[in-house]
């Protein structure tokens, strides 16, 4: 049976355009190989700290696949 | 397969370039494509949140899948969220700037905003109405939803909370239609099928309890005695009651009283119901009645701000035409003097009547060399009569102490003859006398200046002097 107050709060307010700009800056796009670089770049520095020795070329691009700012074209908002 | 690291396209486990380990990264991305598969299958079946969810998958396993991207974002925009929508096809476009086919999307949404402005509207109308409904105004909210659906029919949310409201009511023929809507757009909803579930549950409840009161009616049938009287056969209840005059009064006491609690528990409150309900639906549409006007009258504000600069620019556009007028009207009395001279006529008098409102200003004002030429010549012709005609005519104005009307014929003289150190003078007198102190402190410099040695010079010098003490 349908509680009508508990199901009335599982509805949510739906974005206004306004509110774009802000949702697509906000945007979580991490996937898994950006999750996959920041643990490689934590254990670089971790390695770094601790006197562990890692090949100075491992990985040495990583950080630039730091997140991206996205552009949110004005004539769309 | 290119290296997530550096970009090189590598095909071992290991990226010869970069050394990043490739094994895992390439089930990563082929797991990525099973879930696009499987997306695109659902939305094709129009299973579109089961397509949400594929996507979604995929999209965290591989943010740069620009094919799940656009479709998770046309999947958005097919159910009304438009804003989601765009958030995906913008993030699709800057990740792929070139070849995308999302910029059709997008080109779409900014070449007809009106259509982008009817969606955004029917969000607000919603929005509006989840807020009423949680306050407890649930025909307020049914009335704006009915809007935001005219707006936009797809806004799957809204038809749901509509759905849900129409159930509130126990209105479930009504309900039932906006589900089967729902389900056009999106078949398998969770929503939208637990709503269903529930309608069907409660259509069979009513009909087992129908059923069983029918039963019971029949039964009480059976309870009946049939007897025959005569030819007639007379079926009477098991149990009747019985006549007396104390039963009968006791049964109409029982119906008065009976009589004031229906009208208590359920007139009362069923006419109250239906004032909340139309007080509710006034306040609804005096509050979408007043939205409208403040967005009218912001706009008139804007037009009446255009207008009133549209109207100083054309002033000042009408201004400068009346001066090229009056200067261009002004060329006529110049005209006429010239033929004047021309006739060999040399009557000063009506020579200065023609030229009564030429000034050099005039001249210069019109842009035209011809009248500026002729005006030249005309000086040099009769420019000292002229001149001797406006100071004469200035001694007489000063004589009869009108100040005023001696600066302006003397300040004619002087337009006639620039090299009459008396008219200057005069003209510096005529100011000095009209009150004009520092005017004329001017024009008795200019006196000093551009005659000196001569005694107008001298007497000007001691003129400025008085002045300054």
């Amino acid at each position: 049976m349908i509680n009508f107050e508990e199901e009335l709060r599982r509805y949510q307010p739906i974005m206004e355009v306004e509110q774009a700009e802000s949702a697509i800056r906000n945007q979580d796009l991490d996937d898994m190989a950006d999750v996959a670089l920041g643990i490689i770049m934590e254990a670089r520095e971790e390695a770094a700290r601790l006197g562990v020795n890692v090949p100075a070329d491992f990985m040495q691009n990583a950080q630039q696949y730091a997140p991206q700012n996205f552009e949110v074209p004005d004539a769309l908002l | 397969m290119r290296c997530y690291n550096c970009g090189f396209d590598a095909e071992g486990a290991v990226c010869p370039s970069c050394g990043a380990p490739l094994a895992t990264y390439r089930d990563i991305m082929t797991l990525s494509g099973v879930y696009y598969n499987d997306g695109l299958d659902r939305a094709q079946s129009r299973d579109l949140t089961g397509a949400i969810r594929a996507l979604t998958m995929c999209l965290k396993l591989d943010k740069n899948n620009i094919s799940a991207r656009n479709l998770l974002g046309l999947i958005f925009y097919e159910t009304g969220e438009t804003v989601q929508a765009i958030t995906q096809w913008v993030v699709s476009r800057n990740l792929q700037p070139e070849e995308n086919p999302v910029d059709t999307y997008l080109d779409e949404l900014r070449n007809r905003p009106g259509n982008l402005d009817r969606m955004n509207r029917a969000i607000k109308k919603y929005n509006f109405a989840l807020r009423s409904a949680r306050k407890g105004h649930l025909d307020a909210a049914r009335i704006q939803l009915k809007k935001s659906l005219q707006l936009n029919p797809k806004l799957l949310k809204a038809r749901q909370l509509l759905a849900l409201l129409y159930i509130r009511r126990k209105d479930y023929a009504r309900a039932r239609y906006e589900l089967a809507e729902c389900q056009k757009i999106d078949i398998a909803s969770d929503k939208t099928v637990r709503y269903l579930k529930e309608i069907d549950r409660v259509v069979r409840e009513k009909n087992a309890l129908r059923e069983e009161e029918e039963q019971n009616r029949k039964g009480g049938r059976q309870q009946a005695v049939a007897y025959r009287s005569g030819n007639d056969t007379i079926i009477q209840p098991a149990r009747s009651f019985g006549t007396g005059g104390a039963l009968s009064i006791i049964s109409v006491v029982l119906g008065l009283v009976l009589g004031i609690l229906v009208t208590m528990f359920l007139v009362v409150p069923g006419r109250t119901r239906s004032a909340q309900m139309e007080s509710n639906e006034r306040i609804a549409a005096i509050s979408e009645e007043s939205d409208s006007k403040a967005a009218r009258l912001a706009e008139y504000e804007r037009q009446v701000g255009e207008l009133e600069q549209q109207m100083q620019t054309l002033s000042g556009r009408l201004e400068a035409y009346e001066g090229k007028n009056t200067s261009t009207g002004n060329m006529e009395g110049l005209m006429r003097a010239v033929a004047l001279v021309m006739s060999g006529q040399k009557d000063i008098g009506a020579l200065a009547s023609a030229l009564e409102n030429v000034t050099e200003e005039d001249v210069d004002r019109t842009q035209n060399p011809g009248y500026r030429t002729m005006f030249d010549a005309l000086v040099g012709a009769v420019g000292k009569d002229l001149s001797q005609f406006y100071t004469t005519q200035g001694v007489n104005a000063v004589r009869d102490g009108n100040y005023q009307e001696a600066v302006r014929r003397y300040a004619l003289a002087v337009q006639y003859n620039r090299e009459d150190e008396d008219a200057l003078y005069n003209l510096a007198e005529a100011v000095r006398l009209s009150g004009d102190n520092e005017r004329a402190k001017l024009l008795y410099d200019s006196v000093v200046t551009l005659f000196p040695g001569t005694r107008r010079a001298q007497d000007a010098q001691v003129r400025i002097v008085e002045l300054n003490n």
